[in-house]
């Protein structure tokens, strides 16, 4: 199973890139070749998410008590 | 048997010894009666039943919350003989028993910190919306446990739980819920939010959450919280303090983090929608260039069309000056020796002159010259 690394990019930081790209076609005058390499970044960030929702497993660490005296 | 003969400071102190090695505590159960606090700090109480009355001392953060004569109270203390002031029992810990007591501590604590502001909606923190290290409070091996931890993996994957085991009830608890709310708040990498959580239970299993220093803390805390308690029936304090509220553990995932099969859903609707949305671009574009084709076509068929016309005009304004079309209504062209000559003044009499016509040219002599 696909792990997912520490280095990529956070789900939360990958969606609020998805929303910019998704309110830049919202905008009124669309240049096709920005769109083009635009909803290709998007089509990426989509297969993160995906990846991401898929295979991130949880984990937990027990933290030892410190009872404060 | 030899007479012992004490004096009052060997008596007090021997019967401390007798006391600290027969009854090192005592837990004593009985109604709170003449409640004092001195100095803010110092509290004094007797507990009472039908026939008897004992007399407790203690300080103040040693209680659960605001105390009043009358309730019911179960006491963990050590007896002690003082000196100067008489028998007591020293106040270890202190809390309030069967469920109406319970109920009427609870809402004095209520009362007294909602006039605080701790329960203000203003205070509430929001929580984040997807986090990623998370400090959970609870007992470790606990259904709670078990169910948070289980319905948050359904639920979302890529969260760091830092787990404090910490008694939930009994006497110990809110010391340690307390400990564990402050042990995350030093942390020099805090979690983002801290969920602190137990199952149901009865009004004295869930006490801890209504105790004055707990609530205080969860109010305190340096991390949003979110507390979970397991009941449906009364809101704890600390349910209150909190910046949010669940009902029960798997409430509490729920509330945490959003559905990735619903997130999963979302982003293939929105591979759809950017589908569309590029589509739509290109449409777009395409019907402009074709507007502009159009557009252009019509130029180039205006131009055309203007040059046509003035070519026609200039034809027909040529046509009209072409002096051919003067000699075709009969006028004619005279020429003296291959000059034409405009006026009478250029011919004389006998001289040879050339009529030009629009069929032909006639050879004629001068033979007179007459002016009007």
């Amino acid at each position: 199973m696909p792990k997912v690394k520490a280095s990529q990019k956070s789900y939360s930081r990958l969606s609020k890139e998805l929303d910019e790209i998704m309110t830049w076609f919202d905008s009124e005058e669309i240049d096709l070749d920005v769109a083009l390499s635009k909803h290709e970044s998007a089509m990426k960030i989509i297969d993160d998410m995906e990846n991401y929702l898929k295979h991130a497993e949880n984990k937990i660490k027990k933290i030892k008590a410190k009872l404060r005296s | 048997m030899e007479e012992i003969i004490f004096t009052p400071s060997d008596f007090v102190a021997t019967l401390n010894q007798t006391l600290e090695y027969v009854y090192p505590t005592v837990i004593i159960e009985g109604e709170l009666s003449d409640f004092r606090v001195s100095k803010n700090r110092w509290v004094y109480f007797d507990l009472k039943d039908e026939l008897s009355s004992v007399s407790f001392f203690g300080t103040v953060y040693q209680l659960p919350g605001p105390m009043v004569d009358g309730l019911l109270v179960r006491i963990v203390g050590t007896p002690r003989l003082h000196p100067r002031f008489g028998f007591s029992v020293n106040v270890q810990s202190l809390v309030p028993v069967g469920e109406g007591s319970l109920r009427q501590a609870a809402e004095l604590l209520r009362r007294q910190l909602e006039k605080e502001g701790l329960f203000a909606p203003e205070r509430k923190r929001v929580l984040p919306p997807v986090p990623t290290l998370v400090g959970l409070i609870t007992s470790a091996g606990s259904a709670a446990a078990a169910d948070f931890v289980k319905v948050l993996g359904e639920r979302w994957g890529g969260v760091e739980i830092w787990l404090v085991d910490s008694a939930v009830q009994g006497e110990q608890a809110p010391a340690q819920l307390v400990a564990a709310i402050e042990q995350f708040s030093r942390m020099a990498v805090m979690p983002e939010v801290l969920i602190i959580t137990r199952g149901g239970g009865s009004a004295q299993d869930l006490a801890a959450f209504n105790d004055e220093r707990v609530v205080r803390a969860v109010a305190a805390s340096r991390i949003p919280t979110l507390v979970a308690i397991g009941h449906e029936t009364d809101i704890s304090l600390a349910e209150l303090a909190a910046d949010m509220r669940a009902s029960t553990p798997s409430n509490a995932a729920g509330l945490l983090v959003p559905d990735k099969r619903h997130q999963l859903s979302q982003l293939a609707s929105c591979r759809t929608e950017l589908n569309k949305l590029l589509a739509g671009a290109y449409q777009a574009k395409l019907q402009k260039t074709e507007r502009w084709r159009a557009n252009l076509n019509q130029l180039v068929a205006d131009l055309l069309s203007a040059e046509a016309h003035r070519l026609s005009t200039s034809r027909q304004l040529l046509s009209v000056l072409d002096p051919r079309a003067a000699l075709k209504r009969g006028y004619a062209l005279i020429s003296k020796n291959g000059k034409y000559i405009r006026n009478v003044g250029q011919a004389n009499k006998n001289d040879e002159l050339n009529l030009q016509l629009h069929d032909g040219i006639i050879d004629a002599s001068v033979t007179k010259i007459s002016k009007p």
